[in-house]
């Protein structure tokens, strides 16, 4: 029992070189979290510039709108449409019967599936002025 | 019915309205590409600033090798 008392010390060499390792090692470690919150400062003022870049490309989206519905509309693509219209009108309502027995409840598009919508539209009407 | 390859006329106070609205959408599309760069910018810090901490753990990798190592070779008097 006495003996497990005792108390025991070990050697330490280099002691002095030891302790600067250490403060040295502490010093990295704040520079560290120093950087941490650079880092995260630099990614918040990314995040506003995405939203930025989204905003503005929205309004683009939406000024061209407003310079197509500026333009005159014309009748040159009637007789391409006109054939076309019927055909697709009714694969439309064909595909339209077959999702409501499919799916009673209709879903909401997702802003990727509006987009993907919105770009298959221009494909296809850039098809037909090709 | 118009022919395809006719040409279309747009009246003159309608086409100041688009002449305004290519306007706008210069400068939008300038606006855009600016903040494009800046978001690059900050991308390239970012990546500097991670190589920087890559640095900084690797040098206290070693520090806290080095102590290891001193503690666990102890000295024999």
């Amino acid at each position: 029992m006495a003996k497990e008392e005792e108390l025991l010390f070990v050697g330490v060499k280099e002691p002095l070189e030891l302790r600067r390792t250490i403060l040295e090692s502490s010093k990295d470690v704040i520079e560290s979290l120093q950087r941490y919150e650079k880092f995260r400062a630099i990614r918040e003022e990314t995040t506003k510039n995405i939203e930025k870049l989204k905003v503005d490309v929205k309004e683009i989206s939406k000024l061209i709108s407003k310079l197509k519905s500026e333009l005159p509309t014309t009748s040159l693509r009637a007789e391409e449409m006109k054939e076309e219209i019927p055909e697709r009108g009714k694969a439309v309502k064909a595909k339209k019967a077959k999702k409501k027995e499919e799916k009673p409840q209709q879903r909401v598009l997702t802003e990727l599936e509006k987009l993907e919508a919105e770009l298959s539209d221009i494909e296809s009407k850039l098809g037909r002025i090709k | 019915m118009a022919e395809p390859g006719a040409p279309v006329f747009v009246r003159i106070d309608e086409y100041k309205d688009v002449l305004d609205v290519m306007g706008l959408i210069k400068d939008k599309l300038n606006e855009a590409r600016e903040t494009l760069g800046r978001i690059n910018e900050l991308k390239n810090e970012e990546d500097s600033e991670l190589e920087l901490w890559d640095t900084t753990l690797e040098e206290i990798e070693k520090k806290v090798e080095a102590i290891d190592k001193n503690l666990f070779e102890p000295q024999i008097p």
